[in-house]
């Protein structure tokens, strides 16, 4: 039998073009009917907790799911792994943005992604963390001031030993 | 206001304006002095007007709201309503059956509305109800049995909720007939009583203080003058719709429950649920403004008595979300049901979006399934939500909600067992509620109301009529809004990778370019009259649509 029919098929997009990314990297069977429920257990899926890109109701969480993914399968993901509590999970499919490529300047694609909003129940309240606190800021400008004080050395010592290439730096006087 | 006719003559660097000589005199006429009538004793400024960007639009706006509020008739405001848009407004949908997961706090935002659990004590006379009750116990009984023993019919209309529904129905239709025909001795106005079976009735209103969503802030941020005003609260356009089984119509209106400067309907809490409508789970849709009644204008009773609802939405949306958010559900059905319902008898009276109320709007409703009753009392104090109206309002609506009651424990071989007598006295006793007359009961209308009173000649008005109703069918136009294709907005719009074809698309830049949101419903060209058929052998078109003159000559 064509091994293609039996399990689903990746992402391969009709044109022949690159493949997309799956987020699993594992084939699973095709269901016909008559067969057993599939029972996946350490499922190959990961789910990429994002910022809401809209401001959410407070007990919405936003996610970046594989486009297998269906709703019934957020829902159980959560539930059995992590003992979330959902209540209603909305999902989409994001289309990807088309932006010019900096070499040959014709256009390009990004992967279409699926958005899953999963409600927990009223009681529950979920805020998505602040990642760049204004506290932090300031090391972090500090740290880059320092990088780019090393690339100003690395410069103005990068002829020093130009006229003696190969030499080591502790030979000479 | 002649001004001078100004005539350019090419575009060389000695341009200069050249002023015709007929023009000429019409300029000395406006420089003359004035005459001696036109002079007072003390001196009378105008009024000082901020001219900033904001406060410019906000008079525009404001100016928009006072022709629809200065409207003789009903028809001409609702006209004038949707004239700003061709195509329709793009508007949140609330349906009342169809509640979604998170809206009861964002409808109860929307609709300002307060709710109380209970209904208010003294406003209805369970005494005089509980008597009739008594003697009406049989026939309710056999109603039940009629309707709940036994299918009524061997053939099935539809399947699963739309058998729910038909048979609440029926049931609430016999309900209604018992009632009637039993208290009519008693009550004055139900005597002459009217049912609507499955009215429509919808409401359009504005919606301010939303959160501005991301298309309209990276517009903001582009756009000089609104650089700093990005985060600014939004107004979107709502339309709410309601399925109701039955409305019992009657000459007058209810008497309020509180008094409009009552603390509970000035100050009582309100949510403050701004955000994007889509957040909440409803979605969006093109239509025109409709706020549509159940019956035509010009109706003796326009007022409502009792409305009843059927429940077949509360399975469904058990089976989805769980059974424990079916009151919420609830809640939400209570209350887009009894505000658009209350919003569309108060533009009937010449209140509107635009135009706020004079006096408070009461309505009565009860829903059940046969079995499981809640009723439900609603005040509307105000209807006009747009722009701070949403948060800032001296106004709030109130909507009273009973516990759930069971009419009948269950319906048996030998009868039916257990019946509530709290129930039927409580619906007897919104029957029995006798409405007030109300002096100046439509001070933004005219005398005659209605388009039929209307002075223009009589084809004007039909055809106006004919032209609105279809409006507020909510139809599909027959050519539909211009649309930007996928591969349009990819290879046209965001990259130019055709720059050698003709741009003749209406999104594209040339000189016959249209944006179709902006399309005014009088943006049209009117109908050609063949020259056998004018009356005036000059006038070649049919005059254009209008509000004020329903038609008008170009």
């Amino acid at each position: 039998m064509n091994k293609s029919k039996i399990f689903s098929h990746t992402n391969a997009t009709p044109c022949g073009s690159r493949q997309q990314v799956n987020m699993s990297t594992r084939w699973y069977p095709l269901y016909r009917r008559g067969n057993p429920q599939l029972r996946v257990f350490l499922p190959n899926f990961y789910m990429k907790l994002i910022k809401p890109r809209d401001p959410q109701p407070k007990n919405v969480v936003q996610f970046e799911v594989s486009m297998q993914m269906t709703k019934f399968d957020i829902k159980n993901y959560l539930e059995k792994i992590y003992n979330v509590p959902v209540e209603n999970v909305v999902t989409h499919v994001r289309m990807g943005q088309v932006n010019r490529s900096k070499f040959g300047g014709y256009l390009v694609k990004e992967d279409d992604f699926k958005v899953a909003y999963v409600s927990l129940p009223a009681t529950e309240t979920f805020e998505f963390p602040d990642l760049f606190p204004e506290e932090k800021k300031n090391e972090e400008d500090k740290q880059m001031e320092q990088i780019e004080n090393l690339k100003k050395d690395w410069e103005t010592n990068k002829g020093r030993d130009k006229h003696r290439q190969g030499a080591p730096s502790w030979l000479g006087l | 206001m002649a001004a001078t006719r100004l005539v350019w003559k090419g575009r060389t660097s000695s341009t200069f304006l050249r002023v015709s000589y007929l023009s000429r005199d019409l300029a000395r006429r406006n420089h003359n002095a004035a005459s001696l009538s036109e002079y007072t004793d003390v001196p009378e400024y105008p009024e000082i007007l901020d001219e900033n960007r904001e406060a410019r639009k906000r008079r525009k706006t404001e100016a928009w709201h006072q022709k629809i509020t200065g409207l003789p008739t009903l028809e001409q405001k609702l006209m004038e309503l949707n004239m700003p848009k061709y195509y329709g407004y793009w508007s949140c949908r609330l349906h009342d059956a169809k509640p979604t997961l998170q809206g009861t706090p964002f409808t109860r935002y929307a609709t300002r509305t307060h709710v109380v659990e209970g209904l208010p004590e003294g406003y209805h006379e369970k005494e005089a109800a509980g008597a009739l009750a008594k003697e009406l116990k049989d026939s309710v009984e056999e109603l039940i049995l009629l309707n709940f023993q036994s299918t009524l019919s061997r053939r099935n209309f539809g399947l699963g909720r739309a058998i729910e529904k038909r048979q609440t129905q029926n049931f609430l239709l016999g309900l209604h007939k018992i009632l009637a025909s039993s208290l009519a001795p008693s009550a004055e106005h139900l005597k002459d009583a009217v049912v609507d079976i499955r009215p429509r009735v919808e409401a359009f209103w504005f919606l301010g203080g939303l959160q501005p969503d991301n298309l309209l802030k990276k517009k903001r941020r582009n756009f000089k003058y609104m650089k700093d005003k990005e985060h600014d609260p939004m107004e979107r356009s709502i339309q709410a719709e309601s399925s109701p089984c039955l409305c019992v119509r009657t000459s007058l209106g209810l008497p309020e429950v509180v008094s409009r400067e009552d603390s509970l309907a000035t100050s009582a809490p309100v949510p403050v649920e701004n955000l994007d409508p889509r957040a909440y789970g409803f979605k969006f849709k093109h239509k025109h403004a409709t706020i549509v009644t159940g019956f035509w204008p010009g109706e003796k009773k326009e007022h409502s008595q009792l409305w009843l609802h059927s429940r077949e939405f509360e399975e469904k949306f058990g089976l989805e979300f769980g059974l424990h958010n079916v009151h919420n559900a609830l809640i939400q059905k209570m209350i887009i049901s009894s505000f658009s319902q209350a919003f569309a008898h108060a533009t009937y009276q010449g209140f509107g979006p635009v135009t706020e109320l004079t006096y408070p709007i009461v309505h009565q409703s009860a829903i059940s399934d046969g079995q499981k009753w809640n009723f439900s009392l609603y005040q509307m104090n105000t209807c006009v939500l747009h722009s701070e109206n949403a948060t800032e309002n001296p106004y709030n609506n109130i909507l009273w909600l009973s516990p759930e009651q069971n009419l009948f424990e269950a319906v048996e071989e030998s009868g039916v067992k257990g019946l509530n007598e709290e129930v039927l006295t409580s619906l007897i006793a919104m029957y029995l509620k006798k409405g007030i007359i109300r002096e100046n009961a439509s001070p933004y209308l005219a005398p005659y109301k209605y388009l039929a009173g209307h002075n223009a000649p009589e084809e004007y008005r039909e055809e106006f009529q004919n032209y609105l109703r279809d409006l507020l069918s909510g139809r599909p136009r027959k050519l539909l809004k211009p649309e930007m294709y996928l591969w349009e907005k990819i290879y046209k719009k965001d990259n130019n990778t055709r720059p050698y074809e003709s741009p003749r698309r209406f999104f594209e830049d040339h000189f016959n370019q249209m944006n179709p949101e902006k399309r005014r419903l009088d943006e049209y060209s009117p109908i050609y009259i063949p020259k056998a058929c004018r009356k005036d052998k000059k006038q070649k078109h049919k005059p254009r649509l209008d509000s004020e003159n329903l038609y008008k000559y170009d």
